[in-house]
């Protein structure tokens, strides 16, 4: 035996005892000089530290008290708490913000004053974000019910001169879109004027289509970004991408970038980034409230007021007549604007994840209502947000990353002729007989939305005629669909979901159905409109079904899960020699949760 | 002059942690040379890269490979602080081999996940008692004793199947590049 293999055998028991953790101070010398002298040694050292770490990765973590490798120590848990506004330090920008501050004695006079932007509400929010968030939710909203009245009674708003609103720059108005915003969210209680009525699959609004709500909260999107959310009854008409028009109720507004604008009969509401309240009354004309930031008000009537520019900051309220005039001594009431809403219930006790939600940007437990990503790109698709068309043909197999949401892992086109496919984060690769590296729209998903119908005639974003049957599946479903065209595939970090729900996933499931709409097309071959679906864990393939056709209606799909599986994969394919009438949906696919894990680690 | 890269917002960011968090503690481990501080140095490492985020740039296509290479470099400069803060006890090894063996994990990147992999595949090839045992020790970490006295056995016996497994684990893990042409 060489001195070579000597010392690699006595590095392998050194190795092992340094896994089991008795490694004494000799032996941790020994083990220096051994790796100082070799390279063969450090390779075979980061192999077994590899592995050590390697396994403890591989499963959640359960027993808190006693590890040799903690995993839901405070570092791991740090990126899902990771707070907004961590400690500044030297290499942290601090730009910094105008704040305007006023007195009632100076009601004419605008004073400045700047202060460093977040680095000092960091360091203070900091300790905040380790408590509970609900707690401080609970702390916030306690705080706005009892102090904010006397607030904006206290305060009234700056009037200064005129200013031309058009010279307002507007980035989002010069965006093309054939959409100006989206409903987001709705709270269970939502009522609409006219039942039954179609609305676009993503739950988009073009411009000057109105919308009518009896009872409830509906949080709605724009493609600014700007968020806001409508009180019943309400009717409200989305006027542009960054502007709208409130006929009736209630509405509070939000818009980080700023240069939204709101217009009333009474009124002409500007975001200048900020938070505010609109209500709006046929006889005491509209009412604006500003919970935070900046926001700029002109009376629309002839009046004495009109034309003048209020400047209205946080805690300040006006009211602004039918007849044009600016009232002050009114009894506001900021407790009667919802600035928050729980969209379609609160999931956060479910067992179930939802993967629609995860497809629409959430966490498995958001509730949201719609969403997409683009394959060839792996971002929520602003093709679908903004064109009807949504992403259209997409020819070519891709392989993206996912970041913008982490349970999601990638999401690929997969490529022809035998050619392997990267599907995941881990590196896996799968071959898959697909015929044409093609697929069409993107993948998207969608929550049922009760009241609300898809429009599904002609051809959509996603397939021609298919969201009439989308539509009639999705009344039926708990969590909603998700949309595979076939030759496209996603991802789900397992082990993401586990480190976030601090539980086991113990399962998949899902049902699928091909809901091509061929049947009302005599010229195509139902024999020829087939599509398979395959699930791997970790590159290996679990289950399939091959061959689907429209015939065979629903057909379950389940997997059962192992603590040390990583990633699963969700894939359709063509298996005729086309992707026409491909569309499969999966109906209420589900991760199954085990959060018996997480009672022990919490005992 | 350069193309301005990538970079990456907070909710990207959080994300990327989340699915690299396994290699920046092994990297960690290794450099450190033993599994206890780990979670000491690789918060440290955490915070200034997410003080730092708006520094990161990435040039290359391979997006995530970039972001842990950058990890990588703050968490052995964290390292090395952490070595001069507490004294080169806390740390096994010299600064000269910390620096080999954090060039050689970088260097050999696609080697050790390639290892990983098999590892997760091989894992499932165990029997359920053994790969039990396994996960009592490494991931709910269970010490020697514990798992002795749990199952009737000598600690000697604890060791030697934990030996045993790693050893099959080693095995199985090799094998399998083999088969992969690694």
């Amino acid at each position: 035996m060489t001195a070579a293999s000597d010392d690699m055998k006595e590095l392998d028991e050194l190795l092992q005892r340094m896994c089991d953790s008795c490694l004494d101070a000799v032996a941790a010398a020994r083990l220096a000089e051994i790796l100082a002298s070799s390279k063969a040694a450090q390779r075979r050292y980061i192999e077994y530290m590899d592995y050590c770490i390697g396994i403890a990765h591989a499963l959640p973590g359960i027993d808190e008290n006693d590890r040799l490798l903690p995993r839901q120590s405070a570092s791991t848990i740090l990126p899902f708490d990771a707070p907004r506004y961590p400690p500044s330090s030297a290499a942290d920008p601090t730009p910094m913000l105008s704040v305007a501050v006023n007195d009632r004695t100076r009601l004419s006079r605008k004073q400045t004053i700047s202060i460093p932007r977040f680095s000092l509400l960091r360091s203070l929010l900091y300790p905040m974000t380790r408590a509970p968030l609900r707690m401080w939710a609970a702390a916030v909203l306690l705080l706005c019910l009892l102090g904010a009245p006397w607030m904006l009674r206290a305060l009234r708003p700056v009037v200064v001169q005129p200013a031309p609103v058009e010279s307002l720059t507007a980035d989002a108005a010069n965006l093309e879109s054939d959409f100006a915003a989206r409903i987001i969210g709705m709270t269970s209680d939502t009522t609409w004027e006219n039942p039954g009525a179609k609305v676009d699959a993503l739950l988009r609004f073009k411009t000057h289509e109105t919308i009518h709500v009896l009872t409830g909260l509906v949080r709605i999107e724009f493609v600014s970004g700007a968020k806001v959310i409508l009180q019943a009854p309400a009717v409200f008409t989305p006027t542009g991408p960054d502007s709208g028009q409130l006929d009736r109720g209630r509405l509070t507004g939000k818009a980080t970038n700023g240069n939204f604008r709101l217009t009333t009969k009474a009124a002409e509401v500007i975001d200048l980034g900020t938070e505010f309240g609109v209500a709006v009354d046929d006889v005491t004309g509209t009412d604006v409230l500003v919970f935070d930031g900046e926001v700029e008000v002109v009376p629309r009537a002839a009046g004495p007021d009109a034309g003048r520019v209020l400047k209205m900051t946080e805690g300040m309220a006006a009211r602004i007549t039918p007849t044009g005039s600016a009232v002050h001594d009114f009894p506001a009431e900021p407790g009667g604007f919802s600035r928050s809403i729980t969209s379609l219930g609160n999931r956060d006790k479910d067992n179930e994840l939802s993967l629609v939600d995860v497809i629409c940007g959430g966490n498995g437990f958001d509730n949201n209502l719609a969403g997409a990503i683009d394959p060839r790109t792996g971002k929520p698709d602003s093709g679908v947000w903004l064109r009807s068309w949504g992403a259209g043909r997409r020819k070519g197999a891709a392989f993206n990353l996912i970041t913008h949401c982490p349970p999601l892992d990638a999401v690929f086109i997969p490529f022809i002729g035998g050619e392997a496919t990267q599907v995941d984060s881990l590196g896996n690769k799968i071959v898959l007989p697909c015929f044409t590296s093609q697929t069409f729209g993107p993948i998207w998903a969608r929550r049922s939305t009760k009241g609300l119908d898809t429009a599904g005639e002609g051809i959509d974003f996603w397939g021609p005629d298919t969201f009439k049957d989308v539509n009639q599946r999705l009344q039926s479903t708990r969590h909603g669909v998700i949309g595979l065209q076939a030759n496209v595939g996603f991802t789900v970090d397992l082990q993401a979901v586990r480190m976030r729900q601090h539980c086991d996933v113990t399962g998949f499931e899902a049902v699928i159905a091909l809901l091509a709409a061929y049947k009302d097309r005599q010229q195509r071959d139902p024999a020829k409109t087939l599509v398979d679906f395959r699930v791997y864990v970790d590159g290996v393939l679990r289950t399939s079904r091959l061959s689907i056709k429209r015939a065979d209606g629903d057909i379950r799909v389940a997997v059962s899960l192992t603590p040390v599986d990583q990633r699963i994969t969700l894939v359709s394919t063509d298996a005729d020699e086309s992707i026409l009438f491909d569309e499969l949906v999966l109906i209420d696919p589900i991760l199954m949760l085990d959060r018996s894990t997480r009672s022990q680690s919490s005992e | 002059m350069n193309e301005p890269g990538r970079q990456i917002n907070s909710d990207e960011f959080v994300a990327l942690l989340v699915r690299h968090e396994r290699r920046l503690r092994a990297f960690v481990a290794t450099l450190l040379g033993r599994f206890e501080d780990i979670d000491e140095v690789v918060q440290n490492a955490w915070l200034v890269a997410w003080r730092k985020m708006d520094s990161f740039s990435c040039h290359s296509t391979n997006f995530d490979e970039e972001f842990v290479r950058w990890l990588c470099a703050i968490a052995r400069f964290e390292l090395l602080a952490y070595r001069r803060k507490n004294g080169p006890g806390m740390v096994l090894f010299d600064e000269e081999l910390i620096e080999n063996l954090a060039d050689m994990r970088i260097e050999q990147a696609d080697y050790f996940e390639s290892r990983h992999r098999a590892l997760l595949n091989c894992l499932r090839r165990l029997s359920p008692r053994d790969r039990e045992m396994v996960f009592d020790r490494y991931g709910r970490g269970k010490s020697v004793q514990q798992m002795a006295t749990t199952a009737g056995r000598s600690l000697d016996g604890i060791y030697k199947s934990l030996g045993r497994i790693r050893t099959a684990l080693f095995a199985c893990i090799d094998s399998s590049l083999k088969q992969e042409g690694c």
